[in-house]
């Protein structure tokens, strides 16, 4: 089977989005306490990361197109 | 979660890091002026399992002198300003319709990327917050409605569909299609 990169990334899209909507249903159907502790390892991994990032503030400002 | 009237959003989760970030600056901020949180962190407070590198804050427009106060209480209590150290310059950035943004001093991820409004949506946004509870905590944002709509017909990029859908998705009975439907038409310009 051979998939040229618009098809790829087309279904890569679908994948995630896919992913977002059985997330929503989770967090809608499951209480607050429950589904905030499994996106809190996610979210605090990230925190604990952003501090080593090796970026420097102005090339992050460029990536974010407010430094030329 | 509970959507208590149009106004209010009632949430009994575990506060993480990002969440307690976010509660720390806003104490400082709502000192010196009106504000809405809008965008992606909306979406994660309300369970997008997603990170993110900025907080998008809308302030009204202020006079230099009370940017000023808050930009010297923010450098005390341990934050920089990105884009410049200069005060001049943060007001000027702040003014001709751009961003400026403060983090947690060495570091600059996560950041809260401050704009004075611009147009009637940041107005809305100011005038009638939706209030989203965590037990002591709270934060001020917009109408999901407006979020939704924006991300939807401004913003279009894979991550601002998907916040989009999420919020639609978690809101769903709460939320008011055709209003959604109005703002995207206005957003358009029809």
């Amino acid at each position: 089977m051979r998939f040229n990169a618009k098809e790829i990334r087309k279904l890569n899209d679908e994948d995630r989005m896919w992913f977002v909507k059985k997330w929503a249903h989770y967090v809608r159907t499951h209480p607050d306490k429950v589904w905030s502790k499994q996106q809190n390892v996610l979210i605090n991994s990230l925190m604990k990361n952003a501090k080593h990032s090796k970026l420097t503030p102005k090339e992050y400002l460029k990536i974010k197109g407010e430094l030329k | 979660m509970k959507f208590i009237g149009k106004k209010t959003i009632k949430l009994r989760k575990e506060i993480n890091e990002l969440d307690k970030f976010v509660f720390r600056f806003i104490k400082i901020l709502e000192k010196y002026t009106n504000y809405a949180i809008v965008s992606g962190y909306v979406a994660i407070i309300l369970g997008r399992n997603r990170g993110t590198d900025d907080v998008d804050i809308i302030i009204p427009k202020m006079d230099k002198v009370k940017i000023n106060e808050l930009y010297k209480d923010l450098i005390k209590k341990g934050y920089w300003c990105i884009n410049s150290g200069d005060i001049e310059d943060v007001y000027k950035i702040l003014t001709e319709k751009s961003s400026i943004r403060f983090a947690v001093k060495p570091g600059f991820s996560p950041n809260f990327e401050i704009k004075f409004a611009k147009n009637e949506y940041d107005l809305i946004a100011l005038k009638e917050p939706v209030i989203i509870q965590i037990g002591n905590e709270q934060i001020k944002t917009s109408f999901l409605e407006l979020q939704i709509a924006y991300k939807e017909e401004i913003l279009t990029t894979n991550k601002d569909m998907e916040d989009a859908q999420f919020l639609r998705d978690i809101s769903k009975g709460f939320i008011n299609e055709a209003l959604i439907r109005e703002y995207k038409k206005r957003l358009r310009g029809k």
